[in-house]
């Protein structure tokens, strides 16, 4: 739906909705519809933005599914049989010196702990941990030479959210917001699904707005009746009072701003609370899953128990895209999450469980319902896993090389891209550093990498940091 | 290599084009500084030297290094209107502009006003009488007296030194460690302000405060230390590194006006400021950061033991390590003779001098700009922190020079230099007319049409409240607010959800009810989880300094205001508030209407500081006697409302 039609039709709803109250005549005190041009809270887009193509763009949505904690690459995307024949030995010498968060260096190899098999016509190899997302090998892009910088959780949190391993720069989301504008009017641009089990490592900072405006931070939302925090009105307090008060509010407000003439934050301001309301009635509609057939349910596992919680959060994921949402990230993993330091087998056998089928069902919805081509579905931690053991069983923290998959609109499928070294420690072939990956999802979306920039404190600040150095991955591009 | 091969010819060409340059200078200590600048690299190749560019007469030129001198006042043509030195030079702008100010804001906005920009806070209604009722000429400057001796101020102004400070009581990261003493810093800023400590002193302490002997004052060093940081990286040597450049950063923002930060990794785009610049400045610091130790946090500065040896790291990385260098101020913000007789052994003390000399003329437009930024919600430059040539200049350089020079004379008290802009008619004047008084609308109409951005000052520009003080005006309004001065931090509680994205035990409500409805400097400064209605309301997040926020709309906030149990709970404290004031005030039982109409009058004078106008008054009244329901509940509707009116968070 064109988003300017969707706008004014809303807009008339919410006129009619709420003149049809007290007869405090809201829509005959301004009868022209001077919102539409003033600067609207949310979603106004960046006036002509000069990094945004629109004939360039790909897809238009990302959701983002993140394994928060560090899946394990040498055990799900990248096989390695080399790894398996030195199990139980030290990495050779050959390898160098390389840095670890635990001290695990001298640590005998871990063989890969399931086998792995090539799937579909393809042939991409998945680890049997993930024989749903395994069925999908066709569509996916895996790019196996991913690397950053920091053996931490929340350096390498935030560097894979805001490309920097410092805390408080804008989110991917935030970014894209900013660039892009919203396409939904009743809704936040970035949306975040946490994982209701525990908070990251890194915390809140991850989707935050950084020097951007806080229009443009991730808002979290969850499954349930209150999906946004404060959507509704408090216990002691019923919808038609709280009507009657914004209306009051409203009449207040309109009085304020026409007395002071022109004033575009004071009718910003007037403009918010009008999203608000949609807000409060478009948000529980949207995640009102009882609606979608008991098919869809069990096609992204909410049928199970293991895998309820994630299924429910990716059927949002797709309903906040089909609504217009820009950017959806659905956090996978408690504040340990993926973090498999002591029992790889057991942790990820977990994980997987719980996350195999809902993702998987994800890609099969995208594609039944004709959203494939416009989406990228992004899979990823903020690492990947050490070849060698630690406490025997689990592995260590590994930035130096990893995977990370995307599949939907603009990239090419049924594809591995670069390559670990034989044992999985390092990314040696087409290397490709996470400033590259967020100047690839930048290209996809139509913009700019190079232009997309925040002039504040004296730079122009990107995502991409200050260089201009920073590629794109064109082979990964269908 | 041939990179840096490449490298090094352009770097030699330079070092030629450089001392070529300096030979024809006739100043004696030319050939000093370039003799110190040749140094062994590491390649072991060939001398690796500082190359830096010279500061050129056209760097000195810029505004913001010119020497600072007290402007003669200009002379403005209606001449009855200037009330202190500031009105000469604001009227003068306008003038030529061929504007004029607007008359003087009622008195009610005016009280509003002050008092909000003071001490952060409503006026009461005992206070609106009082104020109306003084009739006396001096009674707008007794006003401000009484509110500048008030502990509110510093619990007000705060905040504002805070985010220059980057100021949280955790380290961020991953395990957001609490640092247990940090709040002692923030008492340590507030009561300087409260008790009008001079701005040198001020900053001295905060760079060198362990110096003096006094535990008091190596509080105020946590200044320098107050950043994010990560006790439980491995590599603590990169852990000392980030937190260094940090401090370099922060102090060259928040007391030079320099983003000295762009020059970490390389030489600065557009000032002067070459990268080793930004590691003398470091210098100053590096051996007085205490060693760091695994999961340790480091809070105060504290001479040590080792010295650690001042050097360049190429690329801002901790491998880079480049030649050495001594401590000193950037060159641009210093005289020669200011840079070659700087105190290297003392170098903290020698920077806290500097910054105070008569010859530097940085320190006192920095923060002279920073007051009137907070008096107007707009500095007079673009960018309180960056002096620099990118970010637009003064729009009255005269003003903030003679505001600079003022502050000088005053022997460097804030407090003094508040009352003198605040005295003056530029400081008084309305920030809009309504359409009823024909002439003052007209003037009002042509300010807003010949400078919609305000940059000449023919009103008062209207500034949205922080959200900070939207939530002491929430407790205030409704009779909740402790206001209880000092101690620790207190923990109001959080909504659940919130409470899931952080880590176990990040959040324990405070015990005590009332430590819940203290004012907001007290609420405890979690990095990774600002409070939500100061995060909505635009909070910065205590990563880096910051001199301006953010000032967005966006509908989550009105969610805040219209469904947090804050803003709800503060509905129902007015509500009661209300009722029992309008009870003492109207004779109830006489005639209903007028008992309503007192109502109506009471909740606005409680909520926002004046009486309603008559179309108010009416559809208030209709709204509070609405048959359906008791008069409690329509009151309460009301008052709701009212805290989510557009004037609630603006000050006029």
């Amino acid at each position: 739906m064109d988003p300017r039609t969707s706008r004014s039709f809303d807009r008339r709803r919410f006129l009619a909705t709420s003149s049809g109250l007290g007869g405090l005549a809201l829509a005959a005190m301004w009868a022209g519809d001077r919102s539409a041009q003033a600067a609207s809270p949310t979603t106004s887009p960046n006036p002509s933005p000069n990094w945004f193509d629109p004939a360039r763009a790909r897809v238009k949505r990302v959701i983002w599914l993140f394994m928060h904690g560090g899946p394990s690459h040498v055990d799900l995307f990248d096989p390695k049989p080399e790894l398996t024949r030195l199990a139980g030995q030290s990495v050779p010498d050959s390898f160098g010196v390389f840095k670890t968060r635990r001290k695990v260096a001298a640590n005998p190899l871990l063989a890969p702990l399931k086998p792995f098999r090539p799937r579909g016509q393809s042939g991409l190899q998945v680890s049997d941990f993930l024989p749903e997302i395994a069925s999908h090998a066709d569509d996916l892009c895996v790019i196996r030479s991913m690397h950053g910088d920091s053996v931490n959780h929340p350096q390498s949190v935030y560097q894979m959210n805001t490309g920097s391993i410092l805390m408080g720069r804008p989110s991917v989301g935030s970014w894209v917001a900013y660039g892009l504008g919203s396409e939904n009017d009743n809704l936040p641009s970035f949306v975040v699904l946490p994982d209701p089990a525990g908070g990251l490592k890194g915390g809140p900072p991850a989707w935050g707005n950084g020097f951007l405006p806080a229009s443009y931070q991730g808002v979290t939302m969850r499954a349930g009746k209150q999906p946004i925090l404060h959507l509704q009105p408090p216990a002691g307090f019923s919808q038609p009072r709280q009507r009657e008060a914004l209306q009051f509010a409203d009449f207040l407000n309109r009085r304020h701003l026409a007395v002071r003439g022109a004033d575009d934050e004071l009718a910003a301001r007037v403009d918010a609370y009008e999203l608000a309301f949609r807000m409060q009635a478009a948000a529980p509609d949207l995640v009102d899953i009882a609606e979608e057939t008991a098919a869809t349910h069990a096609l992204y596992g909410i049928d199970q128990p293991h895998s309820r919680d994630y299924g429910q959060r990716c059927l949002l994921a797709r309903r906040m895209i089909e609504r217009g949402v820009r950017f959806v990230q659905v956090y996978s993993g408690d504040t340990n999450g993926w973090d498999a330091h002591s029992d790889v087998l057991k942790n990820h056998t977990q994980h997987c469980l719980a996350t195999d089928r809902p993702v998987a069902g994800l890609l099969q919805d995208l594609k039944n319902r004709g959203l494939w081509d416009d989406t990228l579905v992004i899979w990823g931690g903020e690492f990947g896993r050490m070849p060698m053991s630690e406490s025997g069983k689990g592995r260590d923290h590994n930035p130096w090389g990893y995977s990370l998959w995307l599949a939907g609109g603009g990239v090419k499928a049924g594809m591995a891209f670069g390559a670990t070294d034989p044992i999985g420690l390092r990314a040696v072939e087409s290397p490709v550093h996470v400033r590259n990956f967020h100047a690839t999802l930048l290209h996809l979306l139509g913009i700019d990498h190079e232009r997309l920039a925040y002039y504040h404190n004296g730079l122009d600040e990107r995502l991409i940091g200050p260089t201009d150095d920073v590629e794109i991955v064109p082979e990964i591009l269908a | 290599m041939s990179g840096r091969a490449t490298l090094l010819v352009a770097t030699s060409a330079r070092i030629v084009a450089t001392v070529a340059r300096r030979w024809t200078d006739r100043r004696r200590h030319a050939l000093v500084s370039v003799a110190t600048i040749f140094l062994i690299s590491q390649l072991g190749l060939a001398a690796e030297p500082i190359a830096e560019p010279e500061i050129t007469a056209s760097d000195r030129d810029h505004w913001a290094f010119a020497p600072l001198q007290q402007p003669s006042m200009p002379t403005v043509q209606a001449k009855r209107w200037p009330q202190t030195p500031i009105d000469h030079f604001v009227l003068h702008q306008l003038e030529q502009q061929q504007l004029s100010p607007l008359p003087e804001a009622t008195r009610t906005a005016l009280l509003r006003r002050v008092k909000f920009d003071l001490l952060g806070l409503p006026p009461t209604p005992q206070e609106i009488r009082d104020f109306q009722q003084d009739r006396s000429p001096d009674a707008y400057r007794r006003l401000v007296d009484r509110l500048l001796a008030s502990p509110g101020y510093g619990e007000r102004w705060a905040q504002y030194w805070l985010d220059l400070a980057r100021f949280a009581e955790t380290d961020g990261f991953e395990h957001d460690r609490v640092r247990e003493q940090a709040w002692k810093y923030r008492q340590w800023v507030v009561e300087a302000l409260n008790q009008d400590m001079p701005y040198d002193r001020f900053v001295r302490l905060q760079l060198a405060g362990d110096l003096t002997g006094d535990k008091q004052d190596a509080i105020a060093t946590m200044f320098c230390l107050a950043g994010p940081d990560m006790p439980d990286i491995n590599e603590q040597d990169l852990r000392r590194h980030d937190k260094m450049n940090e401090v370099a950063s922060t102090v060259g923002a928040a007391l030079l006006g320099l983003q000295m930060h762009c020059a970490q990794c390389h030489d600065h785009k557009y000032d002067a400021i070459s990268q080793a610049d930004f590691y003398r400045l470091r210098g100053i610091f590096e051996s007085s950061v205490p060693v760091m130790r695994r999961d340790q946090p480091v809070l105060q500065l504290a001479a040590q033991a080792k010295p650690v040896t001042p050097r360049i790291y190429h690329r801002g990385e901790l491998q880079g390590r480049g030649p050495e260098l001594q401590p000193r101020p950037p060159r641009i913000a210093c005289s020669d003779a200011s840079h070659e007789s700087f105190d290297v052994d003392h170098p903290r003390q020698a920077f806290a001098d500097w910054l105070f000399r008569d010859d530097n003329p940085l320190t006192a437009r920095v923060i002279a700009n920073r007051i009137w930024q907070h008096h107007f919600g707009r500095s007079l430059c673009e960018n309180p922190s960056d002096f620099g040539v990118i970010a637009a200049g003064p729009s009255h350089p005269q003003l903030l020079d003679w505001l600079a020079t003022d502050l000088r004379r005053g022997d460097w008290s804030l407090k003094r230099l508040h009352r003198v802009i605040l005295l003056s008619a530029t400081y008084r004047q309305a920030s809009y007319v309504e359409p009823h008084d024909d002439t003052a609308h007209h003037l009002y109409v042509t300010s807003l049409e010949a400078d919609p951005e305000n940059r000449w000052l023919g009103r008062f520009p209207r500034k949205r409240l922080e959200g900070e003080t939207i939530r002491d005006a929430l407790l205030a309004v409704s009779g909740q607010l402790d206001r209880r001065s000092g101690g620790p931090s207190v923990m109001p509680p959080l909504p659940p959800e919130l409470l899931k994205t952080l880590l176990k035990g990040q959040w324990k409500a405070s015990e005590k009810p009332a430590d819940h409805v203290r004012r907001s400097i007290y609420v405890f400064a979690r990095r990774n989880l600002r409070y939500p209605i100061f995060d909505t309301f635009d909070r910065p997040d205590a990563g880096a300094s910051c001199a301006v926020r953010n000032r967005s709309t966006t509908a989550i906030q009105s969610l805040q205001m219209l469904n947090s149990r804050l803003t709800f709970a503060a509905a129902q404290g007015l509500c009661e508030r209300v009722l029992q004031s309008s009870a003492a005030v109207g004779e109830s039982d006489t005639e209903a209407a007028f008992a309503d109409e007192a109502v109506v009058q009471q909740l606005f004078l409680i909520a926002l500081g004046r009486q309603p106008h008559a179309e108010e008054l009416q559809q208030a009244t209709t709204q509070l006697t609405e048959p359906s329901r008791e008069r409690n509940e329509n009151l309460l509707v009301l008052c709701v409302a009212v805290l989510n009116s557009s004037e609630f968070i603006y000050a006029d």
